[in-house]
């Protein structure tokens, strides 16, 4: 079902439409939540509290892009006040067979660790474009508005972004 | 898409990230059907769209009778005016009309207490004393639209006499509402709204009576009818403000739960 049908649905409350929603969407977020926060249950809280923020202030969302643009936006602003109260964990302390658990291959993992690292050498809003933009599929309008800035500021971030993800991961031969 | 950014997506697909704990959806899921159906409750909601809620509420059989007797009224002054009879005749229909329009809205103000329903009435979201001052409120708009339409008929007949025209209009109204509203404040229960017919029955024959005996309506000119427009209007307003404030005062302490408006 078309997510206008969905909202409009939730707006005559039925509430199987808002499950429906909830489960359309609480993937995508919770792994957005989890490459920012980089603690998957702290990932799970900000998520819970992204519906429930959803939820509770339904009656001033207006549908204008997609419902999940308006997630992310939520998403990314819930995240960034995680990360004022808890700064996320370096690299080192993450467990990284949480983060492997699928694959298991010993090339795998220095990948992943690679990226990881380059990842996290990137200024905050060059990172958060580049997960935005790779992981969770956005077009380059709909992160300017997730991160509430300009299309061509988050043009250029992106750019930077990929250049010195470039030179990151070149350094380590995986380009 | 450039090689190097095909490749820089290829390479960060393997950063992938835990699946998530199904309990957390579970949880998730019910947590928000919770929050969304409080947020129903916690809605607060505008002075007007309460009021506009409430005009729902008032019976069908209200507003029919009130149009019935407006309709009425206004034929009975056209034909007046086309018979071109005596001024005496539109003062009677006049003064005899107006407690009629008051006794089609008393017994709907006080229909949570003629069905019983007070006790349900104060312990939902809204308060009774917001509930019963929105009714008042309508009803008493409703009833002034009647009046004043009935006014300026009358008074497109001949305007002369739109002075006095007021008077028989407002002073019976007025002298009704007046006991209606006491008997309100005093007597409150399931009998309350067949007190308030039988005073506007008994105020319309009263001033049907009075309306027939020439001396009485003499009387206006030497400004005795205007003292009592003005006092009874005095009256009316401050009987209706005690109305109001008493049904806080006989339904618990008020507004803590009901919903507050913005």
């Amino acid at each position: 079902m078309e997510d206008g049908a969905l909202i409009q649905r939730i707006k005559s409350g039925d509430m199987d439409s808002l499950e429906r929603l909830i489960r359309k969407y609480y993937g995508d977020v919770c792994a957005y939540c989890c490459r920012k926060l980089r603690r998957p249950d702290d990932a799970e809280d900000v998520t819970q509290e992204v519906f429930l923020h959803f939820c509770r202030h339904f009656e001033s969302y207006v549908q204008r892009g997609k419902v999940k643009t308006y997630l992310y936006t939520i998403a990314h602003n819930l995240c960034v006040n995680a990360m004022r109260v808890k700064k996320p964990l370096p690299l080192e302390d993450v467990k990284m067979e949480n983060f492997t658990r699928q694959s298991g291959m010993e090339k795998r993992w220095e990948t992943t660790d690679s990226v990881q690292a380059a990842l996290n050498r990137l200024p905050e809003e060059q990172r958060e474009v580049i997960l935005l933009r790779f992981y969770q599929d956005l077009k380059l309008k709909e992160i300017a508005q997730v991160m509430s800035s300009g299309l061509s500021v988050t043009k250029y971030r992106l750019s930077q972004g990929l250049k010195t993800l470039s030179r990151l991961l070149s350094r380590e031969d995986w380009l | 898409m450039k090689i190097n950014e095909r490749k820089i997506r290829e390479t960060l697909t393997s950063f992938s990230v835990p699946a998530y704990d199904p309990d957390a959806l579970r949880q998730t899921i019910r947590l928000a059907k919770k929050a969304y159906s409080e947020r129903l409750l916690a809605k607060r909601i505008g002075c007007w769209e309460f009021i506009a809620m409430q005009v729902r509420f008032i019976g069908r059989g209200v507003w029919l009778a009130q149009a019935a007797l407006l309709l009425a009224c206004l034929y009975l002054l056209e034909g007046f005016h086309a018979e071109k009879a005596d001024m005496q005749s539109v003062f009677l229909l006049l003064s005899s009309i107006a407690p009629l329009i008051a006794f089609v809205g008393f017994p709907e103000i006080l229909k949570s207490y003629s069905h019983n329903m007070e006790e349900i009435e104060a312990c939902t979201r809204f308060s009774m004393r917001k509930l019963m001052g929105a009714r008042m409120l309508i009803l008493g708009l409703a009833d002034l639209f009647s009046l004043t339409l009935i006014l300026t008929v009358s008074a497109a007949g001949n305007a002369a006499f739109i002075l006095r025209m007021i008077l028989y209009l407002f002073v019976p109204f007025n002298l009704t509402c007046c006991l209606c509203m006491t008997v309100l404040e005093h007597f409150r229960g399931r009998y309350a709204g067949y007190a308030c017919e039988v005073i506007c029955v008994g105020c319309t024959v009263l001033f049907l009576r009075l309306s027939l005996l020439k001396k009485y309506y003499e009387a206006a000119a030497t400004g005795t009818w205007m003292l009592f427009f003005c006092l009874s209007g005095v009256y009316l307003t401050i009987e209706t403000v005690r109305v109001f404030r008493s049904f806080s005062r006989t339904c618990f302490s008020d507004e803590t739960l009901s919903a507050k408006w913005k």
